[in-house]
């Protein structure tokens, strides 16, 4: 499988008041063609920061290092100019919030055909995407026609906003789509639709997404791997399947057990503020089997399962048998 | 100045400054200096100035601002006179000192009550709705229906002329647009949840109100009054040119241009003057009130701006 | 029987002249034991928020009862509300926003103590909220703080604490977990039913998350359309449910 997207020592700090705040910490993520990554952790954590980053959608006071290679391109270097013209065709998003997310003055059709059209398209590029566009709606279950084609925003239910945002991500046929947290602010019956929508999408439209969420549930559903986030950092990645049901990082392990289907075992504190992290790793003071390595030293990423790594330092001492034999049991 | 989107930090909890009762307004007041929030730091400079004059008039006048002297009448603008004298000989740089007393207390009398009136009236039509806001509301619209000057006269006429009168002529008319605001923002707090979970842990509506509207509806109250003042002093003195504010021998900014435009032609500094000192006041409590607009309301600043 | 909600109707009057009637709530009757856990599932838009706001004598129903010991809440004054509000409290659903943003945290905590003058002196009431706040995990240090600077979690403990301190008898819980993280939401659901088992506090829990329900509640009734639909145990329910939308639900449900 060739690699989609690269972030390689993603490093991002913001300037708040004279002071640097260092918020995501050499995160390195990959995406290859055609693959569904999701981002999992808790509001703050700073997975929505790295999908801003890829879209170049941070504000102006945020300080990037490190490098994002797209098709080996690397977009952090880019300007604003050539940046734009991967934006919207070759990496477009979803955004959050389905309500907020629309111009309420336009009719919902003409946002999607909007996303393609130029200023100074011709009348008959203008009908086939008119076309193109009923044929999206038909495709994420809308109904097709004039009728939706015209309809306001506000005239639609909370899923619906939420299909047409997605049409305007996929209209371009990007090769990347970024899904910033699409269950938030839907309830329990639609949540179900929408995760269907994006199983369904990864099945037809074949791109590759970056899921960002805090529904581990969701994530299983949608995701081929992945990644769970702790206080800018990336904790855990793996493939979904071993990621829900062995969990190696002991955030991770409970992270799932706090789950009301788990019987929600509770976890210890609270997440810390960016500006007083802990010295060694960033979970130690919650930790259940934190040692003197843990408050001193930052641990490394480790391979422990294929393809699955950890960030943990329990697994630094072991060899490569006891690790899988470690990965086997948990 | 235009702030920096900052949602995500935001949403990264951090510990933003302690934005929170009046020491925020002191804190955001010291960062305005080095913002460049021009507006407010000239509008504070003068007008402490225009104030402290009003305080220490007594002090500050050269002469007797009442002290008739014919043999002195119409010396135009001069060492001894800076600003010349009027018909009765009496020193107008010294009438003016002391009618800024007279503009400044009239226009913040009538700023406070109708204030005061307005913001009780919104806040309680806005908490209860119903049937007291549609009284309330209509009367609001009969009465910004009339133009303000002409209902200030009708007032005027009615109750007499005086100062008093005139700040209650001007308070009839005033206190609507505050009822307006406050009204609105009652409403919008009223659905506010922490309003709900106040009703539940047992707050009467008495409580509420001032508990927890008040000091939320103050902010937006005080941005319109500073914005408020400046015109409140053209139409003080508008009407006492009219004849319908203080009564001679009181100097008054107003009545000393009316005084002055019968020898427009021969002794112009008795018109000027005033003029000039009406102009400036209201100049400057204008920028304050621009100045704490953009202080106290981002939001409007920037749209403000990008217009 | 210590709260029976009998044939409650809220209907709203929209268009010209009030011709456009709404049933957000439409003939609802249930009853909680002394000591249960109730819970109220159902979409958005299902009515279950309003059914909570009557109960706590926010709105007023358009028919209907609602008894609470057998004394009819929606028949009571406003003086017998305030003496009623300390037995029955609410845990609301936006944590940061059950505050007045502009009072610090010791303020918010104290309130309720000063409102029924359960202290006799400031130094009393500031050793009663510091005692409930460390009983809900929070520190003292963070009472000078002010809403917006609590993370959720932290929020939603105080408003837990605040419903507390007047030691009621009968909390409802408005969809108190839904804005949080899996691991808040566990350590809220935690200090629920700790405080449930402790204080033997009858609730009445709304959301619209089945895992949640099945995970804290003793019976649950499902509402659709301002109607319940369904009413039993949970594992009955949750087994065997009969009306189609409860199963439509729990078909909708992700599990892991």
């Amino acid at each position: 499988m060739s690699v989609l997207l690269e972030i390689k020592d993603l490093n991002v700090s913001f300037t708040v008041d004279d002071k640097q705040v260092h918020i995501l910490n050499n995160v390195s993520l990959e995406i290859n063609k055609n693959e569904v990554l999701a981002v999992i952790g808790e509001t703050g954590c700073g997975k929505s920061v790295t999908g801003s980053a890829i879209l170049h959608l941070l504000p102006d006071n945020a300080i990037v290092t490190g490098d994002i290679l797209f098709k080996g391109k690397d977009i952090t270097k880019m300007n604003e100019q050539e940046f734009r013209q991967l934006r919207g065709q070759a990496i477009a998003s979803v955004p959050q919030s389905p309500s907020t997310s629309l111009n309420p003055l336009m009719h919902v059709g003409n946002q999607v055909a909007e996303c393609v059209l130029e200023n100074n398209s011709s009348e008959d590029d203008k009908k086939k995407t008119v076309a193109k566009v009923h044929e999206i709606f038909a495709s994420l279950g809308l109904p097709r026609g004039e009728d939706f084609y015209q309809n306001y925003p506000c005239e639609l239910s909370g899923g619906m906003c939420q299909r047409v945002l997605i049409a305007m991500g996929v209209i371009t046929h990007p090769e990347l789509l970024i899904v910033d947290e699409p269950t938030k602010a839907v309830d329990w019956a639609l949540r179900k639709d929408v995760v269907d929508v994006f199983c369904e999408l990864k099945n037809e439209m074949k791109c590759a997404m970056l899921f960002i969420t805090h529904d581990i549930a969701a994530a299983k559903y949608v995701a081929d791997r992945i990644a769970v986030m702790y206080c800018g950092e990336v904790v855990e990645i793996g493939p979904t399947d071993s990621v829900i049901n062995q969990p190696l990082h002991p955030y991770t392990k409970g992270l799932i057990a706090s789950m009301p289907s788990k019987g929600f075992k509770v976890m210890n504190g609270f997440m810390p503020s960016f500006q007083d992290l802990p010295k060694g790793c960033r979970f130690s003071d919650r930790c259940e089997c934190t040692s003197d390595i843990c408050i001193n030293n930052e641990p490394e990423i480790v391979e422990i399962a294929e393809g699955h790594f950890a960030k943990c330092s329990i697994y630094k001492n072991l060899n490569v048998s006891e690790l899988f034999k470690h990965a086997a049991t948990s | 100045m235009m702030e920096k989107p900052v949602s995500v930090t935001e949403s990264l909890n951090y510990p933003r400054p302690k934005l929170t009762g009046i020491p925020k307004y002191l804190k955001v007041l010291g960062r305005s200096f080095n913002q460049k929030n021009s507006m407010l730091t000239l509008g504070i400079i003068f007008a402490t100035f225009i104030i402290l004059v009003a305080i220490f008039a007594p002090v500050l006048e050269p002469y007797d601002p009442t002290k008739m002297d014919l043999a002195l009448k119409f010396i135009p603008p001069s060492a001894a006179h800076i600003f010349g004298t009027d018909n009765m000989g009496r020193d107008v740089l010294s009438r003016i000192i002391e009618g800024s007393r007279i503009s400044l207390s009239t226009a913040f009398m009538v700023v406070i009550f109708s204030a005061c009136i307005g913001t009780l009236a919104g806040m309680i039509s806005g908490f209860w709705g119903g049937k007291v806001d549609m009284i309330f509301m209509r009367i609001v619209d009969v009465l910004l229906a009339f133009p303000t000057i002409i209902f200030a006269l009708a007032i005027s006429t009615v109750l007499g002329t005086g100062a008093i009168n005139l700040v209650i002529a001007i308070c009839c008319i005033q206190w609507t647009s505050y009822a307006r605001v406050s009204r609105g923002e009652a409403i919008l707090l009223k659905n506010a949840e922490y309003i709900e979970a106040a009703k539940a842990i047992g707050n009467n509506s008495l409580q509420i109100m001032f508990k927890y509207f008040l000091p939320n509806i103050v902010s937006k109250i005080l941005i319109l009054a500073s914005l408020n003042i400046g015109s409140i002093i053209l139409y003080c003195a508008s009407l006492s040119f009219l004849g319908l504010g203080a009564q001679p021998p009181s100097p008054d900014w107003g009545a000393m241009i009316s005084d002055g435009k019968e020898y427009m032609r021969y002794a112009p500094w008795m018109a000027i003057f005033p003029g000039l000192a009406i102009a400036a006041s209201a100049l400057t409590f204008n920028m304050l009130g621009d100045g704490v607009r953009d202080l106290l309301d981002p939001r409007m600043c920037d749209s403000v701006k990008t217009e | 029987m210590q709260l029976q909600v009998k044939g409650l109707s809220k209907k709203y009057y929209s268009g010209f002249l009030g011709n456009n009637v709404t049933d957000a709530v439409d003939d609802v009757s249930f009853e909680i034991k002394e000591g249960e856990i109730f819970g109220l599932v159902g979409g958005s838009g299902s009515g279950k928020t309003t059914v909570s706001k009557i109960v706590m004598g926010l709105l007023k129903p358009s028919a209907g009862g609602v008894f609470y010991n057998n004394r009819d809440l929606t028949k009571i004054n406003n003086r017998q509300w305030y003496l009623l509000r300390k037995e029955i409290q609410m845990v609301f659903q936006h944590p940061q926003m059950t505050f007045n943003p502009r009072r610090n945290i010791y303020f918010a905590c104290a309130e309720p103590i000063r409102l029924y003058k359960l202290a006799k002196n400031k130094t009393e009431e500031k050793a009663m909220v510091e005692h409930l706040i460390e009983r809900v995990g929070l520190t003292k240090d963070q009472l000078k703080k002010y809403p917006h600077e609590l993370s959720g979690g932290q929020a939603q403990r105080l408003s837990i604490t605040r419903a507390l301190c007047l030691q009621p008898k009968f909390i409802i819980c408005d969809e108190p977990t839904s804005m949080l993280d899996v691991s808040v939401q566990a350590q809220i659901l935690q200090l629920l039913k700790e405080i449930h088992d402790e204080f033997n506090i009858t609730m009445l829990y709304i959301s619209h998350d089945l895992e949640v329900i099945q995970s804290i509640c003793d019976r649950v009734a499902v509402m659709k359309n301002g109607k319940i639909v369904e009413i039993g145990k949970t594992e009955e329910i949750f087994k065997n449910p009969q009306h189609h939308y409860t199963k439509q639900l729990l078909e909708s449900a992700l599990y892991i």
